[in-house]
């Protein structure tokens, strides 16, 4: 062991110990113009001075990416984050990845932004990478994908408090890490109030107003998580993650069959991922995981039908190992491959109609092979095999070429094809709701016939990716076709045959059953939906965020993205508006000196009318700001700071035309690091 | 102490009329090991293949003894003694033997600290040491090809090592670079020193300092270098295999050839050069760090090279 001798000298055993290795290749992340897809990173600072309160609207910022606070009235009143549109209320088009754990919700898809267990503050980076990447992430890594890491518990020693009010929303989050040499942890708890949008709400079109009591989607949220990194010997590191997530969301309108409700969500994770480094540079890692995702929630009836309840409760658990090689098999190339598994078990018994749990299996192989021809172009090939339980094995191959054509500069070419796996919900919904008036009937209000295939796409892009002194360009111009895509149709499963016309030529599998019911139950389905694999689209545009620093104080990044899509089944789903044809953001951020310190970012998104039968929502701007102010404190730092979002109190719907949010809101945040 | 002066007074006077009397070639070499194994043995594998290779001089028999086996040592004019390691180094000064003492694998502050007291520090013909220690103009000139452009070289120094801040900024000056020194008192203020140097460097050069550079704090002290953007230049392969981008440094067996070669030279009067910095040495680059950070690195033969020309003047 290295030891300081007496008086401070020390001998040679600084010079001979053996280190773990810290920044191993799975921790180092790819630079930029090396990267086989475009990819926007979020660092630590992005994330504070872009004043974001939920952590969906960090990616306000990244081109292409459409977020609204609410996604509607639909299973929660949480946030939407789409890539490239074909926005719906779950993004189920996208993979979101913390530190290597799928966090995309197996029920709907897409991800419950404000149930994962995770601080802001314990983030250290987020890639969003902007094209399809199954190669690397798997299916559902179909428009894009995000990737976030949280901090090495060896870089957050000791106490951390951040303490946040403002008007309808308050937070209180510490944490403190320990530990010392070969074993860190830290552990953060938080405590998260937000009474969310606005009481009152006036809905432009209907011309009327909306939710005269405060509006149902207060959040209580509290958290725990826990991480630890232990260096078992200078190769081998393991790490150990816990975390929990629970508390109250209201939820619902009052405006459907059924009273708004406070519903309890409780989730947690574990995680255990071991990592051996090999001679070269080289790395094998095994990854287990469990999540676990619960809410109860009981839906109460409305008039006439008062007294009746049903459990729209969900039990959720995943288990997911995944192994990892990471070697160059000669001085050019580098090879990724791997291979992982996993059980999705859930208990859904309203949505599924089973009392028991659904087991959905899921089985992969990968691999991505990195080869430098000249030391200025580098060949990305890369595929990945999946099976499912749902639609059997689809292989999906990437290929991408980097060239670096001046030192600076560099080109890309890439195409990949990835797919989207049906959620749970697509493929096995069945949705009633047993009435007993005026005679007992089961109303079906979703059906899902069953027989999908995977939605397909063929992303075709050609990048730019340029370093000039003080600014940093990303250019990319996109060619996305996507078949197959699953959208909802009418589907009467009491009577199949009456639905007819199916949706784009679609054949009924031989064995529906016809009236479902239990003996002396009558079966109603007129308005009932199921999921059909009926759409296909054309996505093309182009998208530019530029990174410049006029000073060493100063920072500015911009992000632009221009799409056009353009679909057959405009009928059936308005794909060609789902996607805001033009949205720039623009952020600002300077330091004075060095105490104080402020940031500007604007916003403007174009219309849109996302998918599922929603009003459209006219485009709009926004401009949000934070001025801060840096201190010591003792042996530590402070930061005092006053975020004011949509500062000049614009007034727009998001999504839908019944989501405003709310208008000019601030908050004070003070954050001390001891 | 007028007790210990008067017995180096009459100690030099003796070596002085000893010395012509038994001028003659070495009988043999004896090495002292500080511990068994790892870079000591292959200190002493190195140098006893060359000194068995009849090289300038006849071959040499070299005996090997543990640190436990001090003990049995006994005044052998005709024998050099060679110390491996700091212990070693310590054990044979104390013992005061009138054989000349050749450390090495010692850092630079060990040998002085050692040799300042046991009263050998003006006695440096018959106490020398190569050095561990990368002569500073040799680690600037890695920074100068590896990194060209990067001019800003953060230093973390601990108390104990303040007297080196001088050095560092005149080699920083001499390499056409600025040394931008940051003072680390305890462990507290590791970190936040750190990233301070940070916001005001372009690279960052490790000063072997265990108070600084230790298996509990290269985790914080890398993640948070990586996270900066920053390059940190290590000083040995463990260092480069960890995370830093490149370091230049002397593995066991160069030092034990720069010894085996030394001994080879001396002439008949046995009298050893002055202390001196490994003349051998290697570059060590982590391309994957260097790539990740949007750095292309020369490789390792061809910035080895470079640092050779450049080191050429040096010795």
């Amino acid at each position: 062991m290295a030891s300081a001798g007496e008086n401070g000298t020390f001998s040679e055993s600084v010079y001979l110990d053996e280190m773990p290795v810290v920044l191993s290749v799975s921790r180092l992340s790819q630079p930029v113009d090396e990267a086989p897809a475009a990819v926007t990173i979020i660092d630590r600072k992005m994330i504070r001075d872009s004043g974001a309160w939920d952590l969906a609207e960090i990616f306000r910022l990244v081109p292409g990416m459409y977020v609204a606070y609410h996604a509607s009235n639909v299973y929660t009143t949480n946030s939407t984050v789409s890539y490239h549109g074909l926005s719906d209320a779950y993004a189920h088009r996208m993979q979101v990845l913390v530190d290597g754990r799928s966090v995309y919700s197996p029920l709907f898809g897409g991800v419950l932004w404000d149930d994962i267990p995770l601080a802001l503050d314990d983030i250290e980076r987020i890639e969003v990478i902007r094209g399809p990447n199954s190669a690397s992430y798997g299916a559902n890594s179909f428009l894009g994908v995000i990737n976030i890491t949280t901090r090495h518990s060896a870089e957050t020693q000791g106490k951390f408090l951040s303490l946040s009010t403002g008007r309808g929303r308050g937070e209180a989050v510490a944490r403190y890490g320990g530990g010392d040499g070969d074993f860190t942890w830290r552990m953060t708890a938080g405590l998260r109030n937000d009474a969310g949008e606005e009481a009152r709400i006036f809905d432009p079109i209907k011309n009327d107003t909306k939710h005269e009591a405060n509006k149902q989607d207060d959040k209580r949220i509290r958290q725990l998580t826990l991480r630890a990194d232990y260096h078992l010997d200078v190769r081998d590191e393991l790490e150990l993650q816990f975390g929990y997530n629970g508390g109250m969301r209201e939820e619902g309108f009052g405006t459907d069959s059924f009273y708004t409700r406070q519903k309890q969500v409780a989730n947690n994770f574990q995680l255990v991922h071991w990592r051996r480094h090999l001679d070269a540079g080289g790395e094998v890692g095994v990854q287990f995981y469990h999540g676990y995702e619960e809410s109860r929630d009981t839906l109460y009836a409305m008039p006439p039908y008062t007294g009746l309840s049903f459990n729209a409760g969900v039990e959720a658990h995943r288990y997911d190992l995944e192994v990892q090689h990471i070697f160059s098999p000669s001085e050019a190339t580098r090879l990724v491959w791997g291979g992982s598994v996993r059980l999705d078990r859930t208990y859904w018994p309203l949505y599924l109609n089973r009392q028991n749990s659904f087991d959905f299996h899921l089985a992969r192989l990968f691999g991505n092979l990195e080869w430098r021809v000249k030391p200025e172009v580098v060949v990305n090939m890369g595929a990945m095999a999946e099976n499912n339980d749902f639609t059997g094995t689809d292989v999906t191959p990437r290929v991408a070429v980097n060239w670096h054509f001046s030192p600076g500069h560099t080109l890309r070419a890439s195409h990949s094809r990835a797919t989207r796996t049906p959620t749970l919900y697509e493929q096995e919904a069945d949705n009633r709701y047993r009435v007993p008036l005026p005679a007992p009937y089961d109303w079906i209000v979703r059906y899902a016939v069953g027989g999908l295939k995977p939605e397909r796409i063929k992303s075709t892009e050609i990048g730019y990716v340029g370093k000039f002194s003080r600014l940093d360009a990303d250019f990319r111009l996109f060619h996305d076709e996507l078949s197959d895509l699953i959208s909802p149709h009418n589907y009467n499963p009491c009577n199949p045959t009456g639905t007819l016309p199916m949706p784009g030529g679609f054949v009924l599998p031989p064995n529906v059953p016809v009236g479902l019911t239990a003996p002396g139950v009558a079966c109603y389905g007129v308005d009932s939906l199921g999921s059909f694999n009926n759409g296909s689209a054309v996505i093309k545009g182009f998208e530019m965020q530029l990174q410049w620093r006029p000073g060493e104080r100063t920072r500015l990044i911009y992000g632009l993205s221009h799409a056009i899509v353009s679909s057959p089944n405009e009928n059936e789903q308005p794909y060609t508006n789902s996607v805001p044809t033009n949205s720039h953001s623009l952020m600002l951020a300077h330091s004075f000196d060095a105490h104080w310190s402020g940031s500007l970012t604007g916003y403007h998104v174009g219309e849109v009318r996302a998918l599922g039968g929603v009003q459209k929502v006219d485009a709009y701007e926004r401009w949000d700001g934070r001025l801060a102010y840096r201190f010591r404190s003792g042996n530590g730092n402070g930061e005092l700071a006053l975020v004011v979002q949509n500062l000049f109190d614009a007034r727009y719907f998001e999504y839908e035309a019944v989501n405003q949010p709310p208008g000019r809101t601030a908050w004070l945040n003070l954050k001390l690091d001891i | 102490m007028h007790y210990w002066r008067f017995l180096s007074a009459l100690c030099l006077t003796l070596a002085m009329f000893c010395l012509p009397l038994t001028a003659a070639a070495l009988d043999g070499v004896t090495v002292v090991l500080s511990e068994e194994g790892g870079a000591y043995a292959q200190v002493v594998d190195k140098l006893r293949a060359v000194l068995s290779q009849n090289g300038g001089t006849a071959r040499l028999p070299v005996k090997v003894i543990a640190l436990k086996e001090g003990d049995s040592l006994r005044a052998d004019p005709g024998q050099l003694l060679v110390a491996v390691g700091t212990g070693a180094m310590e054990e044979l000064a104390q013992k005061n033997l009138p054989q000349p003492v050749l450390s090495v694998l010692v850092p630079r502050a060990a040998f002085e600290k050692t040799a300042r007291q046991n009263g050998r520090y003006g006695d440096p013909r018959n106490f020398s040491a190569i050095y561990l220690d990368q002569p500073w103009a040799r680690q600037f000139a890695l920074i100068r090809h590896a990194l060209p452009g990067r001019t800003k070289v953060g230093i973390l120094l601990a108390p104990n090592s303040t007297e080196l801040a001088t050095a560092l900024s005149a080699a920083a000056k001499a390499a056409g670079l600025v040394a931008i020194v940051g003072m680390v008192e305890g462990e507290a203020d590791l970190l936040p020193e750190l990233k301070r140097l940070l916001g005001e460097s372009d690279v960052i050069l490790a000063v072997p300092d265990p108070l600084i550079y230790n298996r509990n704090t290269v985790q914080s002290i890398l993640l948070t270098t990586y996270r900066h953007q920053v390059p940190l230049l290590g000083f040995s392969p463990s260092y480069v295999k960890a995370g830093a981008i490149a370091a230049v440094f002397s593995v066991p067996e160069q030092i034990g050839q720069q010894a085996a070669e030394m001994i080879q030279r001396l002439a008949a009067d046995r009298r050893l050069p002055l202390p001196q910095p490994p003349r051998y040495f290697s570059v060590g680059i982590n391309a994957q760090v260097a790539r990740s950070l949007g750095i292309s690195l020369d490789d390792e033969a061809s910035l080895n090279n470079k640092l050779k020309r450049a080191s050429e003047g040096e010795l």
